[in-house]
């Protein structure tokens, strides 16, 4: 019982950036809780299935939040038609709400971005995984891992820039 | 993937900002920064960038909304046992007043009829909730759904 309850504090230590991965790969912040909420649930009902020797708590948990976003969203978007859903860029009703601009600002150019380069900046920028955990848990090379962190990088600076220019001219 | 005229691969400027370097690696980057004037600016850039999604994404979560699934299994294991001591409890109540009603010789037989049959009444209701409960949590289909 001990253990179990150890193993749930520590995943709800985990739930923040869990809960920042889930945002931005399923560009809504209440169904993002949901997934982690859904995935914290499973991982107590299966604790065996976390296995210590086999790498660090936080990327295993990760995947599991992962995978269990790709789940909602392989339901969200039907099999058949491959088309990409390209998120709103303007910030959501809730988070624009939030006093602080710099936070608004970059959610909105992080939407702004394709999933993948979305997801690695996440992975690597808000939850700290090394290349070996991004590239574990995405299984690609570790050298993709780089690469498309350093393009999604300059993507997002690029938008920051785009949006920066469009609100000067605005005013 | 672009190279600067120092061979260095734009991306390793990312590995280098994050430490995934080789030491190899790491000295051709510092020699190129210290040598390009564009490959320092794309470098500031980068560390711009990498800083200010940092500090602008803190996260935060209801961790207690992830503590309260994991004691509900527990509150409902409580709530299970609490209601079988007070349903049992009850029944044994019951069958012990009955059983010293109906030994009584001193009480006449419309009075024991008085007692017995309203008890008799809600042990068939009693039974015929259960079989339909039992019933329908063996066709409920819903059951092995996992919300």
């Amino acid at each position: 019982m001990q253990r179990s309850k150890a193993f749930a504090e520590q995943l709800a230590q985990l739930g923040g950036g869990a809960h920042a991965l889930a945002t931005y790969l399923l560009g809504n912040r209440d169904d993002a809780a949901d997934a982690v909420h859904d995935a914290i649930v499973n991982a107590l009902r299966r604790p065996h299935a976390y296995n210590p020797e086999q790498g660090a708590l936080k990327p295993w948990f990760l995947s599991v939040v992962r995978h269990r976003c790709i789940d909602l969203l392989r339901r969200r978007r039907p099999a058949d038609h491959q088309v990409e859903v390209l998120p709103d860029p303007r910030p959501t009703p809730d988070r624009a709400a939030q006093t602080d601009q710099s936070l608004a600002l970059i959610d909105a150019a992080l939407n702004r971005l394709p999933d993948a380069q979305r997801e690695i900046l996440v992975l690597r920028d808000v939850n700290d995984l090394n290349y070996a955990e991004i590239a574990d848990m995405l299984t690609i090379p570790k050298g993709t891992v780089m690469s498309r962190l350093h393009r999604a990088r300059l993507a997002l600076r690029r938008a920051l820039d785009d949006m920066e220019e469009a609100s000067y001219g605005q005013d | 993937m672009g190279k600067t005229e120092f061979d260095v691969a734009d991306e390793m400027l990312s590995g280098y900002l994050d430490g995934e370097l080789t030491q190899q690696d790491r000295q051709r980057v510092e020699h190129a920064l210290r040598q390009s004037a564009a490959y320092r600016k794309t470098f500031d850039e980068l560390k711009a960038v990498r800083a200010q999604l940092g500090q602008s994404i803190t996260p935060s979560f209801d961790g207690d909304r992830f503590r309260e699934a994991f004691r509900a299994p527990l509150n409902r294991t409580l709530v299970v046992c609490g209601g079988l001591a007070i349903a049992v409890g009850l029944i044994l109540l019951g069958v012990l007043a009955v059983s010293d009603i109906a030994a009584n010789g001193h009480v006449s037989g419309l009075r024991k009829a008085a007692v017995l049959l309203p008890a008799g009444g809600v042990l068939a209701l009693f039974v015929a909730v259960l079989r339909r409960r039992l019933r329908e949590s063996a066709t409920d289909k819903y059951n092995d759904v996992e919300i």
